[in-house]
């Protein structure tokens, strides 16, 4: 997704407008003059100063123009389909894994993901389970990071070797 | 003795079989297109959160030299350059490739890359420290400039305008502010959010600036499986040793020209290659087989964007200024590891930080074997189907930034990361940049804060130390020079 380069001026004149007023709401520190806005501030300086630059070459040049304020890739439905399985893939991980565990959740995403882009469920399916065997083992197992065990908990003993 | 110590850490087991599994994986995914060295690197970072200093170090920097030279293989069979430090001399090994001299153009690649790498490791190994001594007597002012200096020049080495590569910098400096401010210790964009008062975290919007805004994009056009032209591993060494010897000056000026241009702040291998190629082809007795398909011009290119790599470490590690945003991963990494790079780690930790700088060389040494293994089975890692290979690291970007900092937000803050860096790249906003913000954001606040208290408030004090007076001299010609050049170049157009 391309924006005009004026779009993009404009985003880092607003973030930089918005760093600015929220800098000048940090508390000043007792006897130092340079608290903890002063950075942020230049920051936000900075922001309006690059983004102003970019409208204006926009405006003067012509540099950076796209057909219309933003142009889409050319990848029709299917690319954006591919896009949101990523995205949604992602998402599910975040509002699922507490309540389905690593275990249950991690192959369907896989499952999901290698199907959409390979059209093959029986060598979709394989390797999701293999993947998450593999991740599993590696991350839980080896490096000791917690992955959460959801309802199979109670097997943890079980399915830990 | 700190060197005999060194080795032993390296050739202790574990250490050894990381930097074997990180070549593989290195020399895996530098090979397909589309996948850089610091994306390969992005994801191993949450591996090395679980291991100790040495192995976890030892393994990034095999991996980052592995990469570098993997990315040649898909250069010259496939014209697409695995990583975009091959993108200098990728046609020209190409078009050697399509009169069936594949094999020469990669065999003598990887020999010259590997030479290039020890060399910029034996540069490493005897400048650092020698560096290290200097930069003790460096007060805040210095480290200031130092800082500016990286982050103006990783704005003049991208493509972009200046402009995007400014607001790309900015980027990085605000998510590197987030938390808690470096000098007093203040809440700053956190929003009463008590996940964002450690700060974002390193590692989720690592993996997410470089592997899941690949993976986005990778979702909306999927990759076709290119056709590889025909090559003979076997053959590839056939006739190296005739081109070594006529080319060994052209070589070690690449490898000379990588290290210096590699130790830059914010110049990195990409551009430590174009310039090598630009210079062997000025002084090449053979320059007009040059854009035909010449070893002349590969050997001394990829010679130089190895080197580059062990260049870039000297302000890594010296100064804790990254080189280009793979060194910024690197520092990121020592930072995990305690290991908080600058002058005085080298009288603290001598023997760690030599363990790492042996590990380097060691990993360029081994380069030829894993490469020629990497080149004879790359028909073999490209019919991997592309699919199956990015919904793995999908599942891997979030296992990674998971098992971290154990809660789902850090996965949530990677998936932001991912979004934003899928919209920089759609716009031409440089990454390099933003992740260089990102890591030297604290540091340039505190120093220039710190400068400013000791200076009370009077901005010419910058200018006071010689040193100093001179990188911040360095630093405004740098901005302001291209500005000059282009003023100058207009008005010739015009008359």
């Amino acid at each position: 997704m391309k924006f005009d380069d004026g779009l993009n001026g404009l985003f880092a004149v607003l973030m930089g407008l918005g760093m600015v007023l929220y800098s000048a709401g940090l508390p000043d520190m007792p006897h130092i003059d340079y608290g903890p806005g002063f950075f942020p501030t230049l920051v936000g300086y900075g922001f309006i100063l690059a983004g102003s630059t970019l409208i204006v070459r926009r405006i003067v040049a012509g540099g950076g123009a796209v057909d219309g304020w933003v142009r889409l890739r050319e990848t029709g439905r299917a690319g954006i389909m591919g896009f949101g399985v990523i995205l949604c893939a992602i998402l599910a991980y975040v509002l699922l894994v507490e309540l389905l565990g690593f275990l249950l959740l991690a192959p369907v995403l896989l499952f999901t993901m290698i199907y959409w882009f390979e059209r093959r469920a029986l060598r979709a399916a394989v390797i999701a389970i293999v993947g998450t065997v593999v991740f599993h083992t590696f991350f839980y197992q080896l490096m000791s990071a917690p992955l959460p065990w959801g309802p199979l908990e109670p097997w943890a003993g079980v399915l830990t070797w | 003795m700190v060197a005999f110590d060194a080795l032993k850490l390296v050739f202790e087991p574990q250490t050894l079989i990381v930097m074997i599994c990180c070549a593989i994986y290195g020399l895996t995914v530098g090979a397909i297109p589309g996948f850089t060295a610091t994306m390969a690197v992005a994801l191993l970072v949450p591996v090395t959160y679980f291991m100790d200093p040495v192995p976890a170090l030892a393994g990034v920097v095999t991996l980052a030299a592995m990469a570098i030279f993997a990315g040649d293989i898909p250069g010259a069979l496939l014209r697409m350059p695995g990583t975009p430090a091959s993108a200098a001399y990728a046609d020209e090994s190409y078009q050697m490739s399509q009169r069936g001299e594949a094999e020469t153009a990669l065999g003598m690649g990887l020999v010259a890359s590997a030479m290039g790498g020890i060399f910029g490791a034996l540069v490493l190994i005897l400048a650092a420290p020698a560096l290290a001594e200097i930069a003790l007597k460096f007060s805040s002012f210095e480290y200031f400039w130092l800082a500016c200096l990286g982050l103006v020049a990783a704005i003049a080495a991208t493509d972009a305008h200046p402009a995007k590569g400014a607001i790309a910098l900015f980027i990085g400096l605000s998510i590197g502010m987030v938390g808690l401010d470096p000098v007093m210790g203040q809440q700053r964009f956190t929003f009463d959010n008590t996940y964002l008062i450690g700060g974002l975290g390193f590692i989720p919007v690592l993996i997410g600036l470089f592997a899941v805004s690949e993976a986005l994009r990778y979702g909306l056009s999927p990759i076709k499986r290119p056709d590889i032209l025909p090559m003979k591993a076997s053959t590839m060494f056939r006739g190296i040793w005739g081109h070594l010897r006529r080319l060994k000056w052209s070589i070690g000026r690449g490898a000379g020209i990588g290290t210096i241009v590699g130790a830059i702040p914010g110049a990195g291998a990409d551009i430590a290659a174009y310039i090598s190629y630009a210079v062997a082809r000025k002084f090449s007795p053979n320059r007009k087989e040059f854009g035909t398909g010449t070893v002349d011009g590969i050997a001394p290119a990829t010679s130089a964007n190895n080197a580059a790599v062990g260049g870039a470490l000297i302000p890594a590690t010296v100064f804790g200024i990254p080189g280009d945003s793979l060194t910024a991963v690197i520092i990121g990494v020592l930072y995990m590891k305690g290991l908080n790079p600058g002058p005085t780690v080298f009288i603290m930790q001598p023997t760690l930080l030599y363990a790492i700088f042996m590990a380097f060389l060691i990993a360029n040494i081994i380069m030829i074997p894993f490469g020629f293994g990497a080149i004879a089975l790359f028909r073999k890692i490209l019919a991997a189907p592309p699919g199956v290979v990015m919904s793995l690291v999908v599942l891997a970007c979030i296992v990674g930034a998971f098992a971290v900092e154990n809660t789902t937000f850090a996965v949530l803050v990677m998936l932001g990361a991912g979004l934003l860096g899928f919209y920089m790249e759609e716009n031409n906003l440089p990454l390099a940049p933003a992740i260089l913000g990102v890591v030297l954001g604290p540091i340039l606040e505190s120093t220039f804060l710190t400068s400013l208290a000791k200076a009370q408030g009077n901005y010419l004090e910058f200018f006071s130390r010689p040193l100093a007076g001179s990188l911040g001299a360095i630093t405004i010609s740098l901005i302001i020079l291209p500005l000059i050049w282009k003023a100058v170049s207009a008005k010739r157009m015009t008359t």
